[in-house]
């Protein structure tokens, strides 16, 4: 049952070491540890070099700078194991982190097993910054998949254990050329599947730095759109496998508007707006959102498909604060009392006119 | 080779914009097609125009009737098409070059029984508006599964549409000679047997907005505005006839006909022109089942319409066409309006009073 370990590897030499250092002294010892060497241009290659010839576990992949989407997506056509895991290389896993993982996911009989994480950091206040609290686990124990819950299924890829045999099946892949791609391999993966389980261990150390890509993307508006084109990939992804079943339907048209939603709370430009809502009204085009009936979303997703964009301004501009008082709230007593007291002097004064009124209406 | 798509083009006094039109079709990107032309009984060059053509362009089939209509040419353009698919083109109109390609490959990849284009619309001079036109644009955009919802939105406008010609061959389907609206007999037959729809956000249809056109020429002369309720008989009976009355069917069908009487009255504008509508309405009525389904606000209304109760209907009618009406206008004068009237109402109740007693007692 042996685990591949995928690692991407661009300009890592700072911190290298240490990733390697604990995935070689893993106690489950049955690994392979596949590290991609993107193109570096400082000594990664001969830091990973160095390590591969102490330990035979160690393959190379070298290729020009590509991205590390596609480093991945190497990563995944040379893995040889059953079990697939992530790393990322300035990060580094508990020594026993692959052993408990792959115990929860066997034991439990899950085709999914997500752990928690310390974060750590040169930089001070980290933790519930934008991004990081999203490190944290959120779902606890066993889990069977509904589309509720998989909206809650953190997009990260480094804290969890995939099963080779479903990423074969379904040809899972990370969409290349633009960021989120973890999550859009995460939102494909779990489409797949019925039921998850959260290993509540902080098992993996994920260091946060100034330069990472969670930071970047605040402030970039591009960088912001393209979490709607991986949602796109996702379309695809569910369309050419056949998985439009009723949960799936309803999980990728909730996460599309989730997702619309937040690009459209976050970027900058005002453009950005109309194009974003131009690029999901692109995404839906194909799409039969006839499939099951409707709810809400779907009812504002409908319009969106037909360019009426009016409903989604409005949801953005509704005060968030629920302290805000509804004006209807007087006292309900008072109300009804000046209500009978108005209504008994109106018709001293318009008696003809309600007897016209009738007049009216049998005729 | 069959055909892919047959070209069906009612030609009627033409000679102006018939060259423009000819040259567009058979200069498609699309080679494969054929050009059906039916010349009905023009005085003028036409046919001369269409021969010239023919002689030239093989693919091009010249039909001669004596004056028939439009409709009668279309029938006798479908009788005729060996084509897989069917574009129907005006003679005063113009495609675009790759409208044929285009529209053919997204029935074929999409795998949908209708494609539907967006309009450029041409204006005879720039001053010259058309109320409504902007209602005919393209408002569905991709797929869609042909529910009642969907379907109840697709525009009945006869030329930005690519259908196949096995669904209109296998059913029969026809335009009707009697009435006008034919456009709207057409494709209410055509959806209520399909199942999907797409609609191509591209302007492939160059639609010329000029005062002698049919369209304009219905829309003006104002009694031949219940052709439309004709037209919505002949779907019905179209369905009747053919074992097709299922749910969505039948629902599509009623609101489609209340829709229509709405639309009537609201553009005759006149109490006494929509009590001929509802009478009209009524006439048509005797020969529908309006108890196949459960009933719905809108069988509720043709049902009263069946038993001839107008009068509470033409009141709410027309409160609810002011209503609209006014909405459009200053919502200064909405409010002013209203507020007159109330007081006209009141005085009139305090002067009358006793007389609306002895009518109510008489009635009780």
């Amino acid at each position: 049952m042996k685990i591949s370990i995928i690692i991407p590897v661009f300009n890592a030499e700072k911190y290298l070491s240490k990733c390697l250092d604990h995935l070689i002294n893993q106690s489950y010892k049955n690994i392979e540890i596949i590290c991609i060497n993107d193109g570096s241009t400082d000594n990664s290659l001969s830091i990973i070099q160095e390590f591969a010839r102490k330990d035979p576990r160690i393959l190379i992949i070298n290729q020009p700078n590509a991205g590390p989407a596609r480093a991945r997506n190497q990563g995944l056509l040379a893995a040889t194991g059953c079990y697939i895991m992530f790393c990322d290389s300035d990060d580094w896993y508990d020594e026993q982190m692959c052993e408990r993982m792959l115990q929860a996911l066997i034991t439990r009989k899950v085709d999914l097993v997500c752990c928690d994480c310390t974060l750590t950091s040169d930089l001070e206040n980290i933790g519930y910054e934008r991004g990081e609290s999203y490190c944290y686990l959120n779902q606890f124990g066993i889990y069977q998949l509904t589309y509720q819950n998989m909206l809650q299924v953190h997009s990260l890829i480094w804290n969890k254990i995939f099963k080779k045999s479903i990423i074969d099946r379904y040809k899972i892949s990370f969409p290349d050329g633009f960021e989120h791609d973890d999550a859009s391999f995460v939102e494909q993966y779990i489409s797949c599947i019925q039921y998850l389980y959260g290993l509540d261990e902080k098992l993996y150390y994920h260091s946060v730095r100034k330069n990472s890509i969670m930071h970047n993307m605040y402030g970039n508006d591009d960088k912001i759109m393209q979490s709607l084109s991986t949602i796109e990939y996702d379309f695809k992804f569910i369309k050419n496998n056949n998985l439009l079943n009723s949960r799936n339907y309803y999980y990728i048209t909730h996460l599309l508007f989730y997702r619309i939603k937040w690009v459209l709370m976050t970027v900058n430009l005002p453009d950005n707006k109309m194009t974003a809502l131009n690029l999901t009204q692109k995404i839906l085009i194909d799409f039969d959102l006839d499939s099951y009936p409707e709810d809400n979303y779907i009812d504002i997703l409908k319009k969106i498909k037909q360019k009426d964009y009016s409903t989604f301004f409005e949801i953005q501009d509704e005060p968030t604060s629920s302290a805000i008082q509804d004006k209807s709230t007087l006292p309900l007593k008072k109300n009804k009392l000046f209500k009978k007291i108005t209504a008994f002097l109106k018709s001293y004064l318009l008696w003809p006119y309600y007897i016209y009124k009738i007049y009216k209406k049998i005729k | 080779m069959t055909p892919s798509i047959t070209i069906i083009v009612p030609v009627y006094k033409a000679e102006k914009h018939l060259q423009k039109c000819l040259n567009s079709l058979i200069n498609q990107t699309l080679r494969n097609i054929e050009i059906i032309c039916i010349n009905d009984g023009s005085p003028d060059n036409s046919l001369s125009i269409l021969k010239q053509y023919a002689q030239k362009d093989s693919r091009i089939v010249v039909l001669d009737q004596i004056n028939a209509g439009p409709s009668s040419a279309r029938n006798r353009g479908l009788a005729v098409a060996s084509g897989e698919y069917i574009l129907f083109c005006d003679s005063d109109d113009f495609l675009e070059l790759d409208t044929c390609e285009l529209m053919q490959a997204a029935i074929s990849e999409k795998r949908v029984d209708m494609v539907i284009c967006d309009f450029n619309f041409i204006k005879e001079n720039s001053e010259y508006t058309r109320p409504g036109m902007d209602w005919h644009r393209l408002n569905q955009f991709g797929y869609y599964r042909l529910t009642l919802d969907n379907m109840i939105q697709v525009r009945c406008v006869l030329c930005n549409k690519l259908y196949k010609s096995s669904v209109i061959n296998n059913f029969r389907i026809q335009f009707p000679t009697d009435c006008g609206y034919e456009d709207l007999a057409f494709i209410g037959q055509y959806l209520c047997i399909t199942e999907s729809i797409y609609g191509l956000d591209r302007k492939l249809y160059n639609y010329y907005l000029h005062s002698e056109s049919t369209m304009h020429q219905a829309f003006s002369v104002k009694n031949n505005l219940l052709d439309r309720l004709n037209a919505e008989q002949y779907i019905y009976n179209f369905l009747k006839t053919d074992n097709l009355l299922s749910e969505k069917n039948y629902y599509f069908f009623i609101d489609r006909f209340c829709y229509s009487i709405y639309w009537i009255c609201h553009t005759f504008n006149d109490r006494k022109k929509s009590y001929e509508t509802l009478v009209h309405a009524n006439k048509i009525l005797q020969g529908i089942d309006l108890d196949l389904y459960k009933d719905n606000d809108n069988t509720l209304i043709l049902k009263k319409i069946k038993q001839k109760n107008y009068d509470i209907f033409l009141d709410d009618l027309l409160l609810l066409l002011n209503q609209q009406t006014t909405h459009k206008t200053n919502p200064k004068n909405k409010i002013k309006i209203k507020i007159t009237t109330k007081i006209i109402q009141i005085i009139k109740s305090y002067l009358f009073w006793p007389y609306y007693i002895y009518r109510i007692y008489k009635t009780k």
